[in-house]
């Protein structure tokens, strides 16, 4: 049996069990497709209000660090999975690097390369700030010498040569004892219910770019005028409960929640509005927070269907009250549509090549429900949203329990 | 023996190009223990390491001064550096010249990058090395609870080859979903699967099963633990060095709402099961079944999933007519959405309600009065059988248990702070562990990776049987215990017991693998009898002796930060080149409740004029009460500067995420505002 | 043991003006315990005296100590012999009986008293002591089931309660407090000594104890 165990995706489950198995006296590769690893919920923000809004954001920038620190895990960036031979306590999994033209060793993030790099936008430049690791990062569709012109300024500059055009791309094989899929999760693309109008009209946000927005700016200001919003409205349910998606993603009332009593703590006086149509509220320590919601925000049961341009700039919901049971039509400074949890793109490919299964709704399929890290591979486990949506205790929650399952299967 | 001090400045690539580091080290050459000054371009890279280690291993200095980039990114480097050369990583300091210095300010920094590194070098002087040793722990695991969650904690925990000891209240093992059948959700039938279940946990020779037992006490901590147990007469004493409660939940199966006269037809889940096991028993046909939610408690995932299972097996197996009365159907669990779809398509039916429904005897059946929301109308259903909505308890006892182990329960009364560094099922008390029902999660999905997640960190504390452990690193001079017992009262680890050695003085006693390092206990000492190494009075006084200029004649602002949220907040204030004043000092500690009166009066003493004390957000707390005590301890400051005639408004505490640099940068400047207004 | 409570800054402030240097000593035993008067609570006190005098422009030196036991003599003098030689004036946080043992000793330096020494009590929990004790000098605690009426009865009754006691058993003075002798039955209660409540207790002899108390004990 092969003492080490390879993790696929760098996300906060994936870097959990990544960290289980190697304080449990394994070693673990922890392969992640991006340059930086943290998924997800590393560009989430916290959404305190006087209290903690339990969130569970302020668990990854630990957990991340750890991983990074931690001498029984090597950390694989830019890197994907491309075969795997074998079987249980024997695998030989194929691993490609993406040519990383500014090395993660050596880059030491002084700024001097994108002083000199001629393009504007710059080509080189920091990563966001929340990357681990901290490495500066070239666009391709921008950098001169990628596009095949002459420039070696950044290059010539670097005060510790980390940065080397000409790379190919790396293979490794790594020789493991068991595999852990931990690939996450997409968001659901809003733009695909277009009566609802996303990155067409203005001023509506989906729940990521909410993240991303007060992790950047910790404040909620319009994105078109910069004003603060005064009536803003959550639309539940966009991409999950219906006939592609038949469940629930389980974490959007519980963001949208947050996200609303968030808003009113920075702005008494705006109005915010829930439009639901089953609020999930079960939950450890979410039944008080549910309560103080109540008071402030208005939660009306009926999902709206069209949001349309409303006069000066503003949007206009069309939507059916329930408890009113008649439509109605309001206007909004701000909607954002709470999208749920879809299997990422690149998760067939992967099946394919693990030879595990994709369940209904294109997640991977585990063997039963109070087993749900086993696949029907020996020795390939589950950790984390790529088996379901989860929110990030329960995905931490995962990517421990399939760490056991590896450390049970090494013996 | 002589403190000599070699300092490292690192320039990274001489990029930091607002310091001026040919000044910084010429003043720093001329202090009197500094043996030399380097500066390197990449201190971190190899060449920048292989540098240091040259330095040490020629030189003979004792301590060691880095000023680089945040020691969130570097310092691991360096302490594993210095592990390898044999030099205790204790004796070692990062000063954030680029983060907190270069990055944060406009213009010319070398002032504030020279005091940041001295306010380094006054601590290092002081540091003391600490020893690493071995904790032997005890490689035997006790559960309590022989229920679902119990038994599988026990065989889960044997393969990975840890003898277990499950403790059950009752006579037989099983648990709830023994009595109560109903392995909610799955074919096979649940006292199927607990047979062959309970089956495997008899034939295990690495579980042993102690029934109609009770646990009386658990006096110990993390790897030896010492558990009083309780069986029929007999009391005896056992040791472990991990528990893993599963005590499950209590069921109030009818509650009051559904109380109305006897004999009428509401039924309990059970009966409903046991009336689908057996429907000819029933004599004529049920021609509606209601099930009503969301009446009594509002928030549970298990009614939603038991309704909707029952109310499939209802329809399927005696064809009568199923509604379903619910305000939110919860399903936010793996298959439940499914599920509601598939039960609505076999035709039963859902009504949603604002107002609770009312629920009479009418011609002996009963009958259910509510406002369908989606029909706009008032709907009139007479039941055959209305089937109770349970409402789900913490297990008997938790309160007492609660108590007994010093360890708090959530807002619902569920065992297990619901504080978010604990989850999924740790507690306060390292090796103490919640599972599955008795903390609050009741499906039967998010039960099973409760068990196993408490599993495997039961297994990575005790499998080596030993652990590693800084020996000492915090502890009680017990010479100058007054044995106040302040500290084990406050230790929210509780880490700290009062124990007489050698028929000596009683002193309380800090157990290293307990300890999580915040350094509470070291701020309410009275007799300051407590030293945490890296951080005490002295270290931290010293740093501020770096700030003073004369008294009165200052502006700096101190920012005591914690390192696991505002620290972080200030490094990404830096990598984001947000500016704020640089008349800020950062002193990092490992969390606000470190935080004592006396640093605060002292960095007033020492010429700031301004305070800040930054810890996590109020309930996130990784010590669950470290920013709480930090604000009771600035309120009282307060108070006293208040007396002294000094503005109460200069210090200040705020609570953050690690990711909250706007608001980091935004205190700083408010406070730089104030301190303007003298 | 006993509690006490430091007195506001102004008041000291008012003790030592016109002194330039100090000594400030704490005890070790008691009032470390209840926070009034440690080593912490020193450094405390020292420096809000210094913040306070430099904002008025004033000289303050202040010299730091702390006696493991501020009424034992030979403590007081091992650790204070030499700290006093140089300060003008000291000011004690200790329960009164520590500042009268060291102004005996040192008796050409004033000494002050930083705490107001206030009851003998325990601790009831974090950072809170009550008194339970008065100190009478004949315990009538075997009467009364070990809960003093003296000290917890705000009347001090001796045979019972006054008849004012409110709902919920608390006391008709304090609504804060538990009706003492509520408490007393139910101790008797719970150990079946009920009986004991019929015994008619004579007014008590409040001059049980010469005061000041002297006690000389057998040296064996």
């Amino acid at each position: 049996m092969n003492e080490s165990v390879v993790v696929i995706g760098g996300g906060i489950a994936g870097v959990t069990s990544a960290l289980e198995l190697a304080n449990s006296g394994l070693k673990a590769y922890l392969v992640e497709r991006e340059a930086a690893i943290g998924g997800q919920a590393a560009s989430f923000c916290c959404k305190a209000t006087d209290v903690c809004a339990k969130c569970s954001v302020c668990l990854v920038p630990q957990k991340l660090k750890e991983v990074t620190t931690h001498p029984q895990v090597s950390i694989l960036p830019s890197s994907i999975v491309t075969g795997v031979s074998g079987e249980a306590g024997n695998f030989r999994v194929e691993v490609w690097q993406k040519p990383q033209y500014v090395s993660q060793e050596k880059c030491i993030a002084c700024g001097l390369c994108v002083e000199v790099c001629p393009t504007e936008p710059k080509a080189i430049h920091s990563p966001c700030p929340e990357a681990i690791p901290y490495s500066y990062v070239i666009d391709e569709s921008q950098c001169l010498r990628l596009r095949g012109e002459k420039c070696n300024l950044c290059r010539e500059i670097c005060p510790t040569n980390a940065i080397a055009f000409g790379h190919e791309p790396e293979r490794q094989e790594l020789d493991v004892g068991a595999i852990i899929v931990a690939t996450g999760f997409e968001v659901f693309d809003a733009r695909e219910v277009g009566s609802l109008g996303y990155g067409r009209l203005p001023n509506i946000l989906t729940g990521l770019d909410l993240e991303r927005l007060f992790a950047r700016n910790g404040s909620l200001e319009l994105p078109s005028n910069g004003e603060k919003p005064e009536k803003v409205a959550f639309v539940q349910c966009v991409g999950s409960r219906n006939e592609n998606h038949g469940y629930c993603s389980q974490v959007c009332c519980k963001y949208a929640m947050r996200f609303a009593r968030l808003i009113k703590y920075q702005n008494p006086d705006a109005e915010v509005t829930i439009f639901y149509i089953d609020l999930q509220t079960a939950g450890k320590g979410f039944a008080q927070f549910y309560e103080q919601c109540r008071v402030s925000i208005r939660f009306i049961r009926g999902v709206p269907v069209e949001i349309l341009e409303g006069s000066s700039g503003r949007l206009e919901l069309r939507f059916e009250d329930i408890s009113k049971g008649k439509t109605s039509r309001e206007t909004f400074d701000l909607v954002v549509l709470s999208v749920g949890m879809v299997p990422r793109k690149g998760s067939w490919d992967l099946a394919r090549i693990l030879g595990i299964n994709l369940g209904d709704y294109g997640f991977f399929d585990t063997r039963s429900p109070i087993d749900s890290n086993k696949t029907n591979v020996d020795g390939i486990f589950l950790a984390g949203t790529c088996q379901g949506p989860k929110d990030i205790p329960d995905s931490i929650a995962h990517g421990i329990a399939a760490a056991q399952k590896a450390r049970e299967l090494l013996g | 023996m002589e403190v000599k001090i070699g300092v490292f400045l690192c320039d990274c690539g001489g990029s930091l190009k607002n310091i001026d580091f040919a000044r910084v080290s010429r003043n720093l050459e001329e202090l009197e223990d500094i043996a030399f000054v380097d500066t390197s371009h990449k201190l971190c890279l190899e060449d920048g390491r292989k540098a240091i280690a040259s330095r040490i291993l020629g030189q003979n200095i004792n301590r060691v001064v880095i000023a680089a980039c945040s020691p969130e990114l570097c310092e691991h480097k360096f302490v594993r550096l210095l592990q390898e050369l044999g030099f205790s990583p204790n004796l070692l300091s990062v000063a954030n010249i680029r983060e907190q210095c270069s990055w944060a300010h406009e213009g010319d920094v070398t002032a504030k990058a020279l005091e940041l590194i001295r306010m380094a070098i006054n601590r290092t002087r002081l540091l003391q090395p600490v020893e690493r040793t071995e904790v032997p722990v005890k490689k035997e695991v006790l559960v309590v609870g022989g229920g679902f969650s119990g038994m599988k904690s026990a065989l889960e925990l044997s393969r990975l080859g840890i003898q277990t000891t499950v403790v059950e209240r009752e006579a037989v093992l099983g648990g709830k979903l023994w009595q109560d059948e109903g392995l909610y959700g799955f074919e096979a039938s649940a006292r199927k699967v607990l047979s062959s279940i309970r089956e495997e946990v008899k034939g295990d020779e690495n579980i042993e099963v102690l029934i109609s037992a009770e646990i009386a006490g658990v006096e110990g901590y993390a790897g030896n633990f010492a558990v009083k147990i309780n069986k029929g007469t007999d009391e005896f004493c056992r040791d472990f060095g991990a528990v893993i409660f599963t005590t499950g939940y209590k069921a109030e199966t009818l509650p009051g709402y559904f109380r109305l006269s006897r004999g009428s037809k509401i039924i309990s889940q059970q009966e409903l099961i046991e009336i689908l096991e057996a429907p000819a028993k029933l004599g004529r046909r049920p021609e509606v079944i209601g099930f009503i939610l969301d009446a009594v408690d509002e928030n549970s995932r298990l009614g939603s999933l038991c309704a909707l299972n029952s109310a499939l097996a209802a329809k399927d197996k005696l064809g009568s007519e199923v509604y379903v009365f619910c305000r939110n159907l919860k399903v936010d669990s793996e298959g439940a959405e499914k599920l509601y779809q598939v039960t609505r398509d076999r035709g039963v039916m859902f009504l949603k309600f604002e107002q609770k429904p009312q629920i009479s005897v009418s011609d002996g059946r009963v009958k259910v009065e509510a406002k369908d929301i989606l029909l706009g109308e008032d709907i009139s259903v007479c039941c055959d059988f209305l089937v109770a909505e349970e409402k789900a308890l913490p297990p008997e006892g938790t309160e007492g248990l609660s108590s007994i182990l010093n360890v708090g329960v959530d807002s619902q009364g569920f065992c297990q702070d619901e504080n978010v560094y604990l989850y999924p099922v740790d507690s306060e008390r390292k090796g103490i562990f919640f599972v599955g029902a008795c903390r609050g999660n009741l499906d039967i999905a998010r039960v099973s990776i409760d068990v196993t997640s408490a599993v495997m960190s039961a297994y990575e504390l005790l499998a080596p049987g030993r652990a590693i452990v800084e020996e000492g690193k915090v502890n009680v001079d017990g010479q100058k215990c007054r044995v106040c017992l302040s500290c084990i009262r406050a230790c929210p680890h509780r880490a700290i017991r009062l124990v007489r050695e050698n028929a000596e003085k009683w002193t309380a006693r800090i157990y290293d693998l307990a300890c999580d390092g915040c350094g509470i206990c070291a701020a309410i000492c009275p007799a300051k009898a407590i030293r945490f190494e890296g951080y005490t009075d002295e270290q931290i006084l010293a740093e501020l002796e770096a700030i003073g200029e004369e008294r009165g004649g200052n502006n700096k602002i101190i920012a005591f930060c914690c390192e696991n949220s505002a620290y972080l907040a200030a490094d990404k204030a830096g990598r984001m080149r947000l500016h704020y004043p640089d008349n800020l000092r950062i002193i990092r500690v490992p969390c606000a409740g470190r935080v004592d009166i006396v640093h605060v009066l002292r960095a007033f003493e020492k010429g700031a004029a301004g305070v800040l004390v930054m810890g996590c957000q109020e309930g996130a707390c990784q010590h669950l009460t470290g920013n709480i005590r930090a604000k009771e301890r600035v309120n009282y400051t307060q108070d006293l500067l208040k007396e002294a005639g000094i503005d109460a408004g200069r210090v200040k505490v705020v609570n953050l995420g690690p990711d909250m640099a706007q608001k980091f940068v935004r205190e700083v400047r408010e406070m730089a505002e104030k301190i303007k207004e003298e | 043991m006993i509690i006490a409570e430091r007195k506001p800054l102004e008041e000291i402030r008012t003790m030592i003006a016109g002194y330039e240097k100090i000594l400030v000593v704490g005890c070790g035993t008691c009032v470390t315990i209840c926070w009034a008067g440690g080593e912490k609570e020193v450094g405390i006190l020292s420096s809000q005296l210094r913040l306070a005098s430099s904002r008025e422009g004033k000289e303050l030196s202040i010299l730091e100590g702390v006696v493991e036991r501020q009424c034992e003599k030979e403590m007081v003098i091992e650790e204070l012999r030499d700290k006093v030689q140089d300060v003008e004036a000291i000011l004690s946080m200790a329960c009164g009986i520590g500042v009268q043992t060291v102004a005996d000793l040192f008796e050409e330096k004033p000494v002050f008293p930083a705490l107001n020494t206030t009851f003998m009590g325990m601790p009831e929990g974090e950072g809170v002591w009550t008194e339970k004790c008065g100190a009478c000098g004949d315990c009538l605690l075997y009467w009364t089931g070990g809960i003093c009426p003296v000290v917890r009865c705000a009347k001090g009754l001796l045979n019972g309660p006054c008849g004012g006691t409110r709902k919920g058993g608390k006391c008709e003075i304090d609504p804060e407090k538990d009706c003492a002798w509520v408490l007393i039955y139910r101790r008797l209660e719970k150990q079946g000594r009920l009986d004991l409540m019929r015994r008619y207790y004579q007014p008590k002899n409040y001059r049980a104890v010469k005061r000041p108390g002297r006690i000389e004990a057998v040296t064996a």
